[in-house]
């Protein structure tokens, strides 16, 4: 009997061969995949072990400013290797010290535009004044100041820091960091690291149609018990609406003064006491989450011409907790239309208005928060400067103030049309570059995202005295430089008027809305042709980091002229209100808008959060659901005419460990003024979390 | 199959996952001195100082604490205490070479301000009405305009200003 010949491979061992390559694949494909050129650390000499010729790190300089005493040194006590690096400062004085790398392209690192990077650096340091800061190479400006991450606390064994930094901003190639100490004390760095840290954005599907690109609104089922002439985000997601006597006499000839809380949870609505007419008045949230209601109308203008508006003394504070109005003492000044700005100490500054007799206020009113009161005339700086009617006083990060132009009704101020004010020194300095400010009357202006850029957008703008076509330009300022000047903008997109008539190239708006959102773009919407009448049907979104504006976003169905607003609610969606034409009627409809961001897939949860009381210069741990791209504070809302002054958009740099997230806060209150803030995350689909409520001071 | 076949498929095998294992470790743990360190400077990295998986086991303890327990997990850990940094100001826009207008003395006079500041004529309308003081450019037929934006019946309260009411019975436009 032959034996048959034996095959090479027989099915039973090819079968154990195809069962073992579908082992080792899966088990290959199953490993986690680290992402392209994540490991690669971007920094030279990280270790700080190469010495040019004048002992120092190769890669590495000395940089800072200001008058302290201060001494680099290369030591011998290294994290690894055999040297580190350190700062001293020795005596207190202006400014800081910061080992920096150089800034050429042999030792810059290499970045791309919207890619995030890991930062991480072992470090000693016996003061808590340190920082990590960013430099970016801008290929049109050279190297510019981008931003600080996180502070370092105090530590005498090796320690690591890490923080992811924002998106690169478009047209940057390199960046440079390091950490900056600037109070007395010694910093010792090792070991640099940068990884390239970019999220994948996951595919997006959008089966929404034109609510895809264009965001849909929606006109509520209920009115506004209210003529919502004032809009303030409460610290517990609900809306003050504040009508006064709402620009009716006869309701001011009865004294029927109104005010309503608005749930957005649930749609309702419930009245609230209202002692006097604030209707014209200025209003902030304090600190506490309680908001300082300051002024109002004492009179109506007579109609033979003997006066005009007359402002009231009167402040009050509402308290969410107790949904009331308490009475604090008198301001120094009638305040009828006043600004009002809440400084990096939680106190505020209001600026300008009509007094007790219809003449323009000029007195510096000063809201101490120690004190809860209203300091008197001689215990604040005076200028005696009148400001016109709702300044738009914004808070700089130094603490002085940077009058933007934008103001409510007529020209504008005498001079260039907007300044700096500064409080402490008493000074005011013009800048330069606003166009048509004389027609910047109910324009918006807005610091953008982040607050730690320091730039303002101002959009727009009329005259209700000329009454010419209200323009579409806008002016950008950036107030990093040394001596700030506006550059012109983008023109915002043309809308319809009436009847869908488009407006011609030169027509713009008035009264804008402009709304900082999650996602770091401003949304604008609202606004008419002309003094209370001819609504505008248009809306755009405006994104700083490309400075452009993405025109034909889906317009408010109703007109939003004279006494509207909008604001961001704690759920990412955007809501208008009020409308009060010449014809003295006012419409009631409110409208929610959602961006396009919430059609675009699943929403970021914060599933977890270590406190909800941020100090200063401190990180806070959250935990979350998806990958994040950003986090950041944004403060509630208190708007009126077009002025939200105390609107802001302050980033938390990151410190991310799967989904566990440190979110470092900015040490600096002029950032972030105390108080109560709505905590958003982003993901990498680009779609926010709905807020959390943190406290921060 | 012969055990040298066995012998010969085993150790392929071996060699790919030793392959894939290197490859994805190599990504993961480079020397971060080495990979950008210029060559020169390379020579003088020793062996003193902290090892890297000295390292990797502080980064290893930090991640543990770091992992939540649960989705709640951030809820229990307290915030990382960094001491009290002072605020941290950076030195821009100082306007070197801009004139500061300091404050003058308390005025003597008040700044006036026209009654019809929000420019609208009170001599006509109701209180709450707002016939402009300036009707927009281009408008000829300031009644029609009127009527096109919803006043209807409109008073002539004080002085026709703007001689809206030419048959004088104190009806604008009607």
């Amino acid at each position: 009997m032959s034996r048959q010949p034996r095959p090479l491979i027989s099915r039973r061992d090819r079968l154990r061969i195809a069962q073992f390559i579908v082992l080792t694949l899966v088990l290959f494909l199953g490993l986690p995949q680290v992402p392209a050129g994540a490991s690669a650390n971007l920094v030279g000499n990280p270790g700080l072990e190469a010495l040019d010729g004048t002992g120092f790190p190769v890669c590495w300089n000395q940089s800072g400013w200001g008058s302290n005493g201060y001494a680099f040194a290369v030591t011998n006590t290294p994290h690894s290797g055999t040297k580190a690096m350190s700062v001293t400062i020795s005596s207190a004085g202006s400014g800081d010290r910061k080992a920096m790398m150089i800034e050429d392209t042999s030792c810059a690192p290499n970045v791309t535009p919207g890619h995030q990077y890991d930062l991480s650096v072992w470090y000693q340091t016996s003061t808590p004044n340190t920082v990590m800061t960013m430099f970016r190479h801008d290929v049109a400006q050279g190297w510019v100041y981008w931003t600080d991450l996180a502070s370092l606390p105090v530590t005498t064994a090796w320690t690591q820091s890490t923080v992811r930094t924002p998106q690169v901003p478009p047209n940057t190639d390199q960046v440079v960091w390091g950490v900056t100490i600037y109070g007395v004390g010694t910093l010792q760095t090792d070991d640099y690291e940068m990884n390239d840290a970019t999220e994948p954005a996951p595919e997006q599907s959008c089966s929404a149609g034109a609510a895809c690109t264009q965001g849909a609104w929606a006109v509520m089922p209920f009115n506004s018990p209210v003529r919502s002439i004032h809009a303030v985000v409460l610290r517990n997601g609900d809306v003050l609406l504040v009508a006064g006597s709402g620009n009716n006499p006869d309701d001011f000839a009865a004294k029927t003064f109104k005010s309503a809380i608005y749930h957005p949870g649930n749609g309702t609505f419930t009245n609230v006491t209202t002692p006097e007419d604030l209707f014209c008045s200025g209003h902030v949230q304090l600190r506490d989450g309680r908001v300082l209601v300051m002024g109002g109308n004492k009179d109506y203008p007579a109609a033979d011409g003997s006066h005009g508006y007359k402002g009231l003394k009167n402040s009050y504070v509402f308290d969410p907790a107790t949904n009331t109005y308490s009475r604090v003492n008198d301001m120094t000044a009638g305040s009828w239309y006043p600004s009002a700005t809440e400084l990096g100490n939680g106190d505020v500054i209001s600026l300008g208005g009509l007094g007790e007799d219809s003449n323009g206020m000029v007195a510096t009113q000063y809201f101490s928060n120690a004190e809860q009161r209203w300091l008197g005339l001689n215990e604040a700086h005076q200028t005696w400067s009148f400001w016109g009617l709702y300044p738009t006083m914004i808070l700089m990060q130094d603490g002085r103030l940077f009058y933007s132009g934008s103001h409510v009704f007529g020209n504008g101020l005498p001079g260039t049309g907007a300044s700096i004010y500064d409080y402490g020194a008493n000074t005011v300095t013009p800048v330069d570059g606003l166009r048509k400010k004389d027609e910047r009357d109910q324009s918006m202006s807005v610091l953008l995202p982040p607050a730690q850029d320091q730039k303002v957008l101002t959009m727009g703008g009329g005259n209700i005295e000329s009454n010419p076509d209200a323009h579409r330009l806008t002016d950008l300022i950036d107030l990093k430089p040394a001596n700030p000047v506006y550059t012109a903008g983008p023109p915002m997109p043309g809308g319809t008027l009436t009847g869908g008539v488009p407006e011609t190239a030169a027509q713009g708006k008035m009264y804008v809305s402009a709304v900082l959102l999650p996602d770091g773009k401003v949304f604008e919407t609202g606004g008419g042709l002309h003094n209370r009448a001819d609504p505008v049907y248009e809306a755009s979104m405006y994104d700083p980091a490309t400075n452009t504006f993405t025109p034909g976003l889906a317009t408010d169905p109703v007109p939003r002229t004279y006494h509207s607003s909008a604001f961001l609610l704690p759920d990412g969606r955007v809501m208008a209100v009020g409308d009060n034409p010449g014809n003295g009627t006012f419409d009631m409809r409110m409208s929610v808008y959602s961006p396009p961001y919430l059609f675009k897939g699943a929403r970021p949860h914060i599933t977890g959060i270590s406190d909800t009381q941020w100090a200063y210069g401190s990180q806070h741990t959250i935990n979350v659901d998806a990958p994040i791209l950003k986090a950041e504070l944004i403060r509630p809302a208190a708007v009126t005419h077009s002025s939200d002054p105390n609107q802001r958009f302050v980033d938390l740099p990151m410190t991310v460990n799967g989904n566990t997230i440190g979110l470092n806060l900015t040490s600096n209150p002029n950032l972030a003024p105390p108080g109560w803030y709505m905590l958003f995350v982003v993901g990498t689909n680009g779609v926010p979390s709905v807020a959390k409520w943190v406290h921060v001071g | 199959m012969s055990r040298m076949r066995y012998t010969w498929i085993g150790l392929g095998a071996a060699v790919l996952c030793a392959a894939a294992t290197w490859t994805v470790v190599d990504q993961r743990t480079p020397d971060p001195r080495l990979l950008s360190t210029p060559a020169a400077a390379q020579a003088s990295l020793g062996a003193t100082g902290t090892s890297r998986a000295d390292q990797a086991a502080d980064r290893s303890v930090k991640d543990r604490a770091a992992t939540p327990e649960k989705t709640t997990a951030a809820a229990a850990k307290p915030p990382k205490v960094h001491g009290t940094p002072a605020p941290f100001v950076q030195p821009f826009a100082g306007q070197p070479g801009r004139a500061r207008i300091r404050p003058g003395k308390s005025p003597k006079a008040p700044v006036r301000v026209t009654p019809n500041v929000d420019g609208c004529d009170r001599n006509y309308g109701t209180k709450a009405q707002c016939v402009p003081v300036t009707f927009p450019k281009g408008v000829t037929d300031r009644c029609a305009w009127l009527k096109a934006h919803g006043f209807t019946g409109v008073p002539v309260a004080a002085k026709d200003r703007q001689n809206l009411d030419p048959d004088k019975n104190k009806i604008a436009c009607g």
